[in-house]
């Protein structure tokens, strides 16, 4: 048996691990999101870029930040941080730049400033997308953060791989099912969120 | 709660020489214009004559590659570009409401932006949303759950919201099937002169422009063609281009639009103050008129033509009671009166005294 | 760095193969349960609900996780890696083909009905080739996710190109991390593109305007 000490100490690990990336890539991805309206080739390198990376499997994004920055729980926040970011970027500048150009002209018409124009009009129809996107990022986040393990960053992945050096299924199962269930709270949560944010009068979602 | 407004009225707005390309194509070609405070002048011209994008350069969503705006004499790239918007409505077809926003929301977010408080957005709504004409309880409707022509009110709500003296108004009824459109021009006539304030508006529509325009600015191609008033425009065409569109082939479909005072002609030359037959008769020949227009102190006692005046014992019974219009009356109707009644003129008369005669044969050969 | 020393001492041209062959079974897989799910939820649509539902629960699970739990199942090695790389390939293809399937155009069907063809032809020669772009689209984010999966195969004694990272990663490797994390994010990008030549073919073919 694992001690449910251990379980819940590892346990709070990665959730430190899950959302200090997750918000690290939301507290990046959304400005980044909003410089890329402002030119179409920045828009267009970050867009790019966020495809490729996104075709990379994450053990190998995980792997080469170690010659970069080394082992333990900052490298690893990176690792996780590097693929959150992409979808966050992505949808919310999906999101942002795909709002009706005939209404942006009106805001633009009747006298608001381009922020104002982001802030009341761009930002609500962008809400369904950048959640969408936000939902996929803690998904990718909560399923990277057992890998990191490998790197030293600690949590549930440490249980899984001490199980698998040593055979013992009980720290399998201590290490995996509390990231599942992690998972499974994850969807629903922010499938809730998604739909308390979205505006009425805005399809889709 | 005070708003800052560039101006509190409009005395002139004047184009210059604006001119806009895009590329290789010329959307506005040189084009002066002056707007004069109060009137509701009409941008017209068949699509990609370049009504909208001249409209554009007065709130600067389009900048001019040459030439400038002045609004009361002052260069508009002088102001602030967002103070500027706000001091101009701007309507324009439905989709410029905000589909996640309440039709509160719509109306108030400028008052919000200029810091208004909640009570005084809820009251300035509630006012505006009367005088469009709407419920107030639809203060909490996202604008999918309206229909068009309550959607083009709102917008229009919206654009009077912070009290601008000019607005504009881009095809604001486009969108909207014939009757409603018809029922929403016959409102905004009534709002335009609750409000009194001056008004450029881009339609396509011949009709509209003579039902609701002061004044009509006909463009073709980037220029400005002819600017005139309605009778301007239908009895001295610039070009066979304008005597198209304002006739075409209904030549009197715009007839209702006219008054009297537009194809009366001078009674200057008729008018005569005299008491017997031969005076008359001498004055009439030595003027080499046929029928005379007979005052006394000024004002208007009947009419006579040479035939009767020969045929008659004395001047009394010489003299018929005319027709008699006023100016304002619509000039279909007046035409219509003098048809019904056979009669070959009618005399035009404001407070008691003739100021013009309306002859059916002067009146028709102007139309045609 | 010595990339021929990595290459040779890490065996990377065996590697590749294993992980290729990996791929290339967990892909086929996919495609074909993954469409047949997709035609089999078509002719049940009340079942759709349901089955996209488990499949997006089990889409959130942590790939490492579901590997793991695999292994009492399975055993070590290949099988659960191509059991896991299918498990979170079938929906993507599915939902795909699903959804391609379902959203063709009335006038398209109402044609092919009124020239005479039957329900099965209708569903197979019009149907089926309109919704080509879109599976295909589907069977692309496949090849990623499968990607990902087989890489992670190293983990469990699957060979592939996911041993020669986690022994670079064990014996703190630079050379070895940046050569095989180099190489494999290469190989990624390579089927990506190639899927994606493959998805823009079939929408020029049969796309729909």
């Amino acid at each position: 048996m694992v001690g449910v000490e251990r379980v819940l100490g590892a346990f709070g690990e990665h959730l430190v691990l899950t959302y200090a990336s997750l918000f690290l890539s939301i507290a990046v991805g959304i400005p980044l999101a909003i410089l890329s309206l402002k030119s179409k080739r920045l828009a267009s390198f970050i867009m790019g870029f966020a495809n490729l990376v996104q075709a990379i499997p994450s053990f190998a994004v995980v792997a080469i930040v170690v010659p970069l920055l080394g082992i333990g729980f900052t490298p690893a926040v990176f690792a996780i941080f590097l693929r959150a970011l992409l979808p966050i970027v992505k949808n919310t500048y999906v999101g942002l730049s795909e709002v009706d150009e005939a209404m942006i002209d009106a805001a633009r018409g009747i006298g608001l400033t381009e922020w104002e124009i982001i802030r009341y009009v761009r930002f609500p129809h962008a809400y369904p997308a950048m959640f969408a996107g936000i939902k996929f990022a803690a998904v990718l986040a909560n399923s990277i953060a057992i890998l990191t393990a490998i790197i030293g960053s600690g949590g549930l992945g440490s249980l899984v791989f001490e199980g698998l050096a040593s055979f013992n299924t009980d720290k399998i199962l201590a290490g995996s099912i509390p990231a599942i269930l992690m998972a499974v709270f994850i969807d629903i949560s922010f499938s809730y969120l998604e739909k308390r944010v979205t505006p009425e009068g805005i399809g889709g979602g | 709660m005070v708003i800052e407004m560039l101006f509190r009225r409009i005395e002139t707005v004047e184009l210059r020489d604006v001119t806009k390309r895009y590329g290789d194509f010329t959307a506005v070609d040189h084009v002066n214009l002056e707007i004069i405070g109060g009137e509701l002048l009409i941008l017209i011209g068949p699509s990609g004559s370049g009504k909208t994008t001249l409209l554009r350069t007065i709130n600067r969503l389009v900048e001019p590659d040459e030439g400038e705006v002045f609004i009361n004499g002052r260069n508009i790239k002088e102001f602030d570009v967002v103070k500027l918007r706000r001091s101009i409505g701007y309507v324009i077809q439905q989709i410029g409401l905000f589909p996640h926003m309440t039709v509160k929301d719509n109306i108030g977010l400028l008052l919000k932006l200029e810091g208004w408080s909640e009570e005084e957005i809820d009251k300035r709504v509630k006012e505006l949303l009367h005088l469009v004409a709407l419920p107030e309880d639809f203060v909490t409707r996202y604008p999918h759950q309206l229909s068009g022509g309550q959607q083009q009110r709102v917008g229009l709500a919206r654009a009077l919201a912070l009290n601008p003296p000019l607005l504009l108004m881009d095809e604001p009824f486009g969108a909207l099937d014939p009757i409603l459109r018809k029922q929403l021009q016959e409102e905004f006539l009534r709002i335009k002169e609750v409000l009194g304030r001056t008004i450029v508006f881009v339609t396509h529509d011949i009709e509209e422009a003579f039902k609701l325009g002061d004044r009509i600015a006909i463009m073709r191609d980037g220029r400005l063609v002819q600017v005139g008033y309605p009778d301007e425009l239908v009895l001295n065409p610039a070009d066979e281009f304008v005597a198209k569109l304002v006739n075409a082939d209904k030549k009197f479909k715009h007839l209702d639009t006219l008054k009297v005072k537009d194809l009366m002609v001078d009674v200057e030359k008729y008018i005569v103050e005299v008491q017997r037959k031969d005076e008359l008769l001498q004055w009439m020949r030595d003027k080499n008129i046929e029928f005379a227009v007979i005052v006394e102190k000024g004002a208007l006692k009947g009419v006579t033509d040479l035939k009767s005046l020969l045929k008659s014992q004395d001047l009394e019974e010489a003299l018929m009671e005319p027709l008699v219009f006023s100016p304002g009356d619509s000039l279909a109707s007046a035409l219509a009166e003098m048809k019904r009644r056979n009669a070959f003129l009618g005399v035009v008369v404001e407070r008691e005294k003739p100021v013009g005669i309306l002859l059916a044969n002067e009146v028709l050969l102007k139309l045609l | 760095m010595d990339i021929r020393w990595v290459w040779e001492s890490q065996n990377l041209a065996q590697r590749t193969l294993e992980h290729l062959r990996m791929f290339g079974i967990a892909l086929a897989l996919s495609v074909v349960i993954g469409v047949l799910l997709g035609l089999y939820l078509y002719r049940r649509p009340k079942l759709a609900p349901i089955a996209f539902n488990v499949l997006n629960i089990l889409e959130t699970v942590p790939t490492l996780a579901l590997l793991v739990l695999l292994l009492p199942l399975l055993g070590l090695g290949e099988k659960p890696t191509i059991a896991a790389s299918v498990i979170y390939s079938i929906l993507p293809i599915a939902r795909n083909t699903y959804t391609g399937l379902t959203s063709v155009e009335r006038s398209y069907i109402e044609v092919a009905k009124a020239i005479g063809l039957s329900e099965r032809e209708v569903l197979l020669k019009v149907r089926f080739p309109l919704a080509l772009p879109l599976i295909a689209a589907g069977v692309r984010i496949a090849v990623v996710f499968t990607m990902g999966v087989v890489t992670l195969g190293g983990l469990i004694a699957a060979g592939g190109l996911g041993a020669p990272i986690q022994t670079g990663i064990h014996l703190y490797d630079r050379d070895i991390i940046i050569v095989t994390g180099l190489w494999v994010g290469a190989l990624a990008l390579i089927l990506d593109g190639v899927a994606a030549l493959i998805e823009r073919y079939l929408r020029d073919r049969y796309g729909r305007r």
